[in-house]
């Protein structure tokens, strides 16, 4: 591995061999809860056009939602939990970008498990490009 | 195995994994930390023709809403040489996998009918290929032949507002200087375009100089400055018509410089009374003017905010000319810009938070936006001579003139996304300037 990697990829490399490090799942099993929820990041994510050099790149915010017990969402509970900024042209356009990267790449739905449905039925996604890593 | 093992960590980075939280009272939470900032790609293949008078035009639409499209910068065609899929009916079944396999993210299918009394019917239906569903419903245009382009521009705002949640802002006009002869003596002529160049048409004869013209909020007439009678003069142009009437103090020596109102009643320019350059506030219906600024310096330049209650506008008063806003019935200004060099052209964004302006400094000028109390500034293009710009309607995009260096430089017209992306020239038939952004058409 070459040393002069971003940190960032670094990170993603840890994040993967930790990833690879678990054992294998016998056949049939059902994956992890934790790996099942990541898949709600990786289906969303590519989804969410954001430009950091816009206002409304600067934006963090986090939206809430529900899907019921199939794992498909429910659109008319897309709601504006809590922002960086006050009301304005930003949050708009940040609330929007965000609004769609979830109707867009969720709109298929998630396959979660449907035992946990009480973990997973009500969802806080936090869209916050100001970060490179999340907490 | 190293390789896969890199790509996918590399996908793991780009896509800002993080996991989420477990076992939690209360809600899933998770967080994404990276977005997509590549061109989203993009099918559209040939509109079918559902008879053969429709032939030729399908194509051409076709050809328009990925060249609008395109163009933006947000999204790149994939090439229908590419497609698996045919389509050869406007109501077939979209093959999902087949459109899945070439990486295309949107679907635009149409079907393109010429009527027997020479009516065209557009029809088009806009697919996440990502979700296997329609976004929004299929939608009919109905014009006559030779508006096929502007057909086209709509069926392109559709699917750019839909997918970016952005407005519209293909289907609208550029009003602009016209420039020909050499450059020590020029003759220029009023015209209008296409916003992408197509469809120039000429306002006005190359009798006398005109400058700076700018459309009415509802694109049926032009305010521009005139020298036909040998001094500036504001005159008003229908653009239907095509008759004139001047406009605007008549005690002014020159008067220059005008803008339309939000609402098309009032308009604001700069005269010269007895040596001092102030600015006046129009009465379009009664032709009074008031003036609104008393500063012994040059007051120039103004811009309505959108919702008409205040003026940006560019003054020397500091002793080298800067951005002040002021309300629309005049009083004191603030001024907001604070940075290296002079500005001035200021113009204000449509969507209101935002002003652009031509800045000089170290001998470069640029084209900028700041917010409207002057922060963030961000100068989005540099150049020998780039001054002038106007807004989008959707106000994402600024276009401005952008003149070259040397005894046979000449000025063009350049557009640029807000974020100093996707720099384009317009291409238009020879030299133009002072572009200004029409409104969407009706």
């Amino acid at each position: 591995m070459s040393c002069d990697l971003q940190p960032r990829v670094l990170v993603g490399v840890a994040a993967l061999m930790a990833l690879l490090a678990q054992p294998a799942l016998p056949q049939g099993a059902t994956p992890p809860f934790e790996a099942q929820t990541r898949a709600v990041v990786t289906q969303i994510a590519p989804c969410w056009l954001v430009d950091p050099s816009d206002p409304a790149g600067q934006v963090a915010l986090t939206l809430s939602f529900e899907l019921d017990r199939g794992g498909r969402l429910r659109t008319d509970t897309i709601r504006l939990e809590r922002a960086s900024v006050g009301e304005g042209p930003a949050l708009d356009e940040a609330f929007q970008a965000a609004r769609r990267a979830i109707l867009r790449c969720g709109i298929k739905g998630f396959d979660l498990p449907a035992d946990r449905y009480d973990d997973w039925r009500f969802v806080e996604v936090t869209f916050d490009p100001t970060h490179e890593e999340a907490d | 195995m190293s390789r896969l093992f890199l790509i996918l960590a590399l996908l793991f980075a780009s896509l800002g994994l993080s996991v989420p939280s477990m076992a939690q009272d209360g809600p899933l939470r998770i967080t994404i930390t990276d977005g997509v900032i590549e061109p989203l790609p993009f099918a559209v293949p040939t509109f079918v023709a559902r008879n053969s008078a429709a032939n030729d035009i399908a194509q051409d639409i076709t050809r328009v809403i990925a060249a609008d499209l395109t163009n933006t910068g947000l999204f790149r065609e994939i090439p229908q040489d590419a497609h698996i899929a045919r389509v050869s009916s406007f109501d077939s079944t979209v093959q999902w996998s087949d459109w899945k396999a070439i990486n295309a993210q949107a679907l635009i299918t149409g079907s393109v009918l010429v009527e027997g009394d020479g009516r065209l019917v557009v029809q088009f239906r806009l697919f996440d290929v990502f979700s296997e569903a329609p976004l929004g419903e299929g939608l009919q245009f109905v014009g006559t032949a030779d508006g096929w382009r502007r057909m086209a521009h709509k069926v392109a705002d559709a699917a750019y507002s839909r997918i970016t949640g952005e407005g519209p802002y293909f289907d609208s006009r550029v009003v602009f200087v016209a420039e020909t002869g050499p450059k020590n003596a020029r003759q220029k002529r009023l015209a209008v375009m296409d916003y992408d160049g197509a469809n120039v048409q000429y306002l006005t004869s190359s009798d006398s100089i005109v400058l700076a013209p700018r459309f009415s909020p509802d694109g049926s007439q032009i305010i521009y400055t005139s020298y036909a009678s040998g001094f500036p003069r504001v005159t008003i142009l229908d653009v239907a018509s095509l008759g004139r009437r001047t406009v605007g103090d008549s005690n002014a020596n020159m008067s220059f410089a005008p803008r339309f109102s939000p609402d098309g009643s009032r308009a604001v320019y700069s005269a010269e009374v007895a040596g001092n350059t102030d600015i006046y506030l129009l009465n379009i219906a009664s032709g009074q003017s008031t003036r609104l600024t008393t500063e012994p310096s040059i007051e120039t330049a103004p811009s309505f905010s959108p919702d008409g209650s205040r003026i940006v506008f560019e003054s020397d008063r500091s002793g080298a000319p800067q951005i002040y806003v002021m309300s629309a019935g005049g009083g004191s200004a603030s001024r907001i810009s604070f940075g290296e060099g002079r500005y001035g052209t200021p113009v204000w964004s449509p969507r209101g938070d935002l002003v652009a302006f031509t800045k000089q400094n170290r001998g470069r000028f640029h084209i900028g936006v700041m917010r409207i109390d002057g922060s963030e500034e961000r100068l989005l293009t540099g150049a020998f001579l780039d001054e002038g710009p106007t807004w989008a309607p959707n106000g994402r995009v600024v276009m401005f003139t952008r003149e070259s260096p040397g005894a046979q430089g000449a000025p063009a017209l350049y557009s640029v996304d807000i974020t100093g992306r996707n720099l384009q020239r317009a291409a238009t038939p020879a030299a133009a300037s002072d572009p200004n952004w029409g409104p969407l058409l009706k």
